[in-house]
């Protein structure tokens, strides 16, 4: 899943998108309005943590443009405005979420991980396809009940392919909500890593879950 | 226990009531008696005249004629009236039979006139004796003898007298009593009245919370003596809410802010410590959570400076300063910083200035200006220090360059808490509190301070300080 962050106070963006990576998320982050906004223009984000006092461009500013651009990012704004007309009028404007200063980091990754699930339609953390089983808030998996041991990387694909189960996801989107601004693009880094997952998730005979539609993208589903 | 407005009014009032009923009751009393006594000593002396008019004197011999007088009173035995009447040579003529062979004293000396006084009767009852002395008329030719006068006294009990005269003193008193018990219901009762508005009053002010200051009293019944007093009361809250709302304004505007700070050390801890890292990205955590210490520590401190500027806790100690020394030192701490955002500085000095003030509280004002301009100016920019004397007054000039501040903006820079719009990007020192703590210094340092900003995006403050400390300049 990717994310940005547009806070301008320098220990907050900095720690923040620390945990999130470290939490398997892309992320980019930025301190200024206008930057925010051309970021998120630009990339195709799941969350968007969104602070109000900004420079150049305020952060209710920024949210009036997005939503009006029908920007499908979920926005949770992370202020330290706490008064319950700064709240109604962040969530009118179409915040999905609203976070007071200062905050307690796993709530902040636990709101985002939920509105990550709203935004997929997934009303349980725990998502399973046929003996495969996906813990997205503990981040575990497991096939035939026994647990599967995956890179963040990795992990981060299989979830993003378990919350469009059924579904093919292309590579490019696999690229754009797994891979932050740092990555170095490659031709073959998805193919390669999809590899890898495929084989941790192999259990003697059983069948693969994660299919090739050619010159598509992936499915993940029952066996074929 | 505290004197009491209604109870000192009661009991002077009380008292003066009582007073002028005892006098009233007084003089009554002996106004009564008086006549009293006189209209008894009238009917001794009519009856005295009565039986003398029957005396005769017969051959030399005194004729009494009592018997077509009710002689009834001098004979009973229940507290009988007495007569006795003596002839000049004090042999006593006649004596009443209550009387029975004693004597009534007589009455000595001057006897011309009638005469009235208090006895003790021979029964030992008190009472009143009157009589005179005359000459009964004689009968037929026979002369008088030569001491012809006879002494008649008349004495009876005073029983009657004395018991209306008791009567009358415990009457009086009773109505008197009455009288102040009554005056001091009636005055109790409108005092209690008279004072409602102010029991009202304290009501009303106990009701009075610290939570809503808003509160006005209005005693629409009150007595006018009140109205001031409430008027009084109601501006007294008008300030106070004024000077509370101030407070708490600004209280929620610096919970705001360090909201942001500490928010900031929360996170950096939190996200060090969700897994075990290795040593340096531990000293990276704490080297960041350090710097917002100190940052935290800065505003801290210059929210205890205003505080005790406020509450005018600042003890000026003045100096003469070399103005140039005392710029450098403040220099110096910043120079690191200067390097790092490749700052040019342009020193103007005037002429050697020195100055008499108060030196670490203008080391405070030109330290905060220049970490401003430090903090403000654009990378690779240039900061100018300037100084100017003056006459009566020594000017610092501190400008940088880069500023987006419109002049609008520069008025505001002075308000505590308020930053521009970039403010925030350089995190660092600035806390919307440093400006304003210059504010604050130089106008307790008794000179002057203002902002500018020129269309070639320079941010100039300039600072005047008179020459001599405040306190000797003023009368």
């Amino acid at each position: 899943m990717k994310i940005l962050v547009i806070e301008d106070y320098e220990p907050i963006r900095t720690s923040v998108a620390q945990g999130f990576r470290e939490a398997g998320f892309a992320v980019d982050a930025t301190g200024d309005g206008e930057e925010g906004l051309w970021y998120a223009r630009g990339g195709d984000y799941d969350v968007i943590i969104l602070d109000l006092m900004l420079p150049k461009v305020d952060g209710l500013t920024i949210l009036g443009r997005l939503r009006e651009h029908e920007n499908p990012a979920s926005v949770l704004i992370l202020t330290a405005k706490d008064t319950v007309q700064d709240r109604v009028k962040g969530l009118d404007l179409g915040a999905d979420d609203y976070l007071v200063k200062p905050f307690a980091f796993e709530e902040l990754l636990a709101r985002v991980r939920a509105l990550v699930r709203r935004k997929y339609e997934a009303r349980s953390p725990v998502i399973s396809v046929a003996d495969l089983e996906i813990d997205t808030s503990a981040r575990t998996v497991r096939r035939a009940g026994r647990a599967v041991e995956l890179t963040a990387r990795e992990y981060a694909i299989l979830e993003f392919l378990a919350l469009r189960v059924g579904q093919v996801v292309t590579r490019t989107e696999i690229w754009d909500h797994i891979y932050d601004f740092d990555a170095e693009p490659g031709s073959n880094v998805i193919d390669v890593t999809v590899g890898h997952l495929r084989k941790r998730l192999q259990r003697g005979k059983r069948p693969p879950l994660i299919h090739t539609r050619r010159g598509v993208g992936y499915v993940l589903g029952e066996p074929e | 226990m505290r004197r009491s407005l209604r109870t000192t009014l009661i009991l002077s009032t009380t008292l003066g009531t009582a007073a002028v009923l005892l006098a009233a009751g007084v003089l009554l009393y002996m106004l009564v008696r008086d006549g009293l006594v006189d209209q008894f000593d009238r009917a001794l002396l009519d009856k005295a005249c009565l039986l003398a008019s029957a005396m005769e004197w017969e051959r030399r011999e005194l004729d009494l004629n009592f018997d077509e007088f009710d002689m009834h009173e001098f004979e009973r035995r229940d507290r009988p009236a007495y007569l006795q009447i003596w002839l000049t040579d004090g042999t006593v003529a006649f004596r009443s039979p209550s009387l029975a062979g004693a004597d009534l004293q007589h009455p000595a000396g001057s006897l011309e006139g009638p005469f009235c006084r208090r006895v003790v009767l021979p029964d030992g009852r008190p009472g009143r004796a009157a009589g005179f002395t005359m000459t009964p008329k004689t009968e037929g030719s026979s002369p008088p003898p030569d001491a012809a006068a006879v002494t008649v006294m008349l004495a009876r009990g005073t029983g009657s007298v004395d018991s209306t005269l008791a009567q009358l003193a415990v009457l009086l008193v009773a109505v008197g009593l009455a009288a102040v018990a009554v005056s001091a219901g009636v005055l109790w009762l409108f005092v209690r009245r008279g004072l409602r508005p102010l029991d009202r009053l304290a009501d009303r002010i106990g009701g009075l919370g610290e939570q809503d200051l808003s509160q006005r009293i209005h005693l629409p019944d009150a007595p006018a003596e009140l109205e001031p007093v409430a008027a009084r009361l109601n501006d007294l809250l008008g300030r106070l809410e004024a000077a509370f709302e101030r407070e708490r304004r600004f209280s929620a505007d610096v919970a705001h802010e360090l909201r942001t700070p500490l928010a900031g050390l929360r996170s950096t801890m939190d996200v060090a410590l969700t897994k075990s890292r290795r040593a340096d990205e531990y000293a990276h955590a704490l080297d960041r959570c350090l710097r917002i210490t100190v940052q935290l520590q800065a505003m801290v401190e210059h929210l205890l400076s205003l505080a005790r500027l406020d509450a005018g806790q600042v003890e000026i100690r003045p100096e003469t300063v070399c103005l140039a020394d005392l710029l450098r030192d403040a220099w110096k701490p910043l120079a690191e910083a200067a390097e790092a955002r490749r700052l040019r500085v342009r020193w103007v000095p005037g002429p050697e200035v020195t100055v008499t003030t108060d030196p670490s509280l203008l080391g405070l004002v030109v330290r905060n200006i220049l970490e401003n301009a430090v903090v403000h100016a654009n990378e690779g920019g240039l900061v100018t220090i300037e100084t100017v004397a003056e006459k009566n007054e020594t000017t610092i000039r501190i400008a940088n360059s880069g500023s987006c501040l419109t002049q609008k903006q520069a008025d505001h820079v002075f308000e505590r808490l308020w930053r521009g719009d970039d403010a925030r990007t350089d995190v660092g020192i600035h806390c919307g509190l440093g400006l304003p703590l210059v504010n604050q210094v130089v106008t307790v340092l008794g000179g002057a301070v203002a902002a500018r900003s020129t269309a070639g995006g320079d941010f100039l403050i300039t600072v005047s300080i008179p020459n001599a400390p405040p306190h000797a300049a003023s009368p």
